[in-house]
């Protein structure tokens, strides 16, 4: 579905990205992890034409059978929203401000269907409530700084997937969330990409976050993959001692056996018991 | 005996407004280390303000090492300053952009001590944390933020404080630097003999870092015990959403 191939993206003759070859396939739930730098933001700006115009890329991007590199913006819009939609890390700086709940989710619907006022109004209520928030008929007339982080984020998803895109790109959708939020929308993106055979491309800096989504991952590192496979195979296998560094650095949470272990060397003092 | 405790602490930002802190008591014992945890809102950053003297609660007492915090702040507001360090969040806010770092250094030892450090003096705790004496003469955009947070523990542990209050000291960092700086605080406290206050959100980090942890939820404490009370056995319906929930999210490895 979709297909990079020979991608470099520079700027003043300065490479930033260089990817050889990366593919997603229908319905399939990528994972781009790396650092802050590593360039998986790039990545994921070049597919929807929105890098910053002082930006060069060449080599090829194409979405179902499609050339996007190269694209006019008019042309890019028609693809936008409709066929491949995109998710940003921070939900309070994506959403307009000064427009209503309601109208902000309906917009996409308004630019890429021929659907009424009336069946558009409906249509959002059944987005929200397909993105789990709480008494739509109420939120649609609300402005976004009248909701949470995790609310927001919501209204995020429902405006991205109003038009079933075959393709959603998450960038770090979770990171300005609490644990316990973050654990509910990534269940909620794991339903609707199973629901509707929805590809996702998840990209985030946390590996744990990374593994409960992605079937496969792919590992960035100075605007390269350096390492790509199946998720069990990064994060149990991984061959790249980056990839190693990079797991080493995540910390998951000690079982009990790992805990009592801390307290009897790291804190000896403890009064643990 | 405890090196800090609040008794029935209640703290509100707005004369009117609803209380952040509603109602808090613990203690924290003397060389130990303690996580706070909870989510956005719960207050664990605003207790470390009021037991560092940051803040002032409206109710209830705080006690540092057997005195009251108001007996400190009349007595010896220098020497409450020299017992309870913070770091925060973000290093890049926590310097001033205007002044070079070996000044902004020296800081606490020209203000607490009344003494002009000098360039060997500031240098060793810049080497104690992985960092080059060169480094003094830049100003705080020349560094990373890694490299800044590590400054800002030579800032908090120059003047040799008892306790160390760190407020979500590596969310801002990356991965790989996050557990440098982790490690870095580990080795310091051990070195230093320090009581480590650790806030975060992160239950992995805290669960590696502290022996006892605190929960929080809307600014009450809602469970407190060991680590392997709270990530292995958790009773508090809360504390057990909250780990369930960090589990779901953490690396998980097939064996």
């Amino acid at each position: 579905m979709l297909e990079i191939n020979n991608l470099r993206i520079s700027i003043a003759g300065k490479t930033l990205v260089e990817i050889d070859h990366l593919s997603a396939t229908p319905g399939e739930r990528l994972g781009l992890v790396g650092e802050s730098g590593s360039g998986k933001t790039l990545t994921v700006l070049s597919i929807l034409g929105l890098l910053p115009e002082m930006m060069d890329v060449e080599g090829s991007i194409t979405f179902a059978g499609q050339e996007l590199l190269g694209k006019s913006d008019k042309e890019l819009a028609k693809i936008r929203g409709r066929d491949i939609a995109m998710v940003f890390q921070d939900p309070s700086r994506s959403l307009n401000p000064t427009m209503k709940i309601g109208r902000q989710i309906g917009e996409s619907l308004r630019l890429h269907t021929d659907l009424s006022k009336s069946d558009i109004k409906q249509k959002v209520i059944e987005l929200m409530h397909g993105v789990q928030l709480q008494d739509p008929e109420k939120l649609v007339t609300r402005y976004p700084h009248e909701l949470s982080g995790g609310q927001q984020q919501r209204v995020m998803i429902a405006m991205a997937i109003s038009c079933k895109p075959s393709l959603l790109i998450a960038d770090e959708p979770t990171t300005a969330l609490d644990v316990t939020v973050q654990q509910e929308i990534l269940k909620l993106l794991l339903r609707l990409s199973n629901e509707s055979n929805m590809g996702v491309i998840f990209v985030s800096h946390n590996l744990g976050v990374v593994q409960a989504v992605s079937e496969r991952i792919a590992v960035m590192h100075n605007g390269e993959i350096v390492e790509l496979g199946p998720t069990s195979q990064i994060i149990d296998s991984p061959t790249v001692a980056y990839t190693k560094a990079l797991i080493g650095a995540n910390p998951s949470i000690p079982n009990e056996q790992e805990l009592s272990r801390l307290l009897g060397t790291r804190f000896p003092t403890s009064r643990g018991e | 005996m405890p090196i800090v405790s609040a008794n029935n602490l209640k703290f509100r930002y707005a004369s009117s407004g609803p209380w952040t802190i509603n109602d808090v008591s613990l203690s924290i014992e003397s060389g130990t280390s303690v996580g706070i945890v909870g989510e956005s809102g719960s207050g664990k950053s605003t207790i470390i303000r009021l037991l560092s003297g940051l803040l002032k609660a409206q109710e209830g007492d705080v006690i540092i090492d057997g005195k009251n915090l108001d007996e400190w702040s009349k007595e010896a507001p220098r020497d409450l300053r020299r017992f309870g360090q913070l770091v925060f969040q973000s290093p890049r806010r926590s310097f001033d952009p205007r002044m070079r770092l070996g000044r902004a250094l020296s800081e606490p030892i020209r203000a607490l001590e009344k003494r002009k450090p000098n360039a060997e003096e500031l240098g060793s705790w810049m080497t104690r944390v992985g960092l080059s004496p060169e480094l003094l003469n830049r100003y705080p955009h020349q560094l990373s933020g890694g490299q800044l947070q590590r400054v800002s523990l030579a800032r908090a542990m120059s003047i040799g404080p008892q306790v160390l209050y760190a407020d979500e000291p590596t969310s801002s960092l990356d991965v790989s630097v996050q557990a440098q700086v982790l490690n870095l605080l580990m080795e310091l406290r051990t070195d230093l003999g320090l009581t480590l206050v650790l806030v975060s959100h992160d239950l992995a980090v805290v669960g590696r870092m502290c022996e006892r942890i605190i929960v929080m939820s809307r600014g009450c404490v809602v469970e407190e015990g060991t680590a392997v009370d709270i990530l292995a056995n958790p009773k508090h319906e809360y504390t057990k959403g909250l780990v369930e929930a960090a589990k779901a999210v953490s690396l998980k490895h097939a064996n």
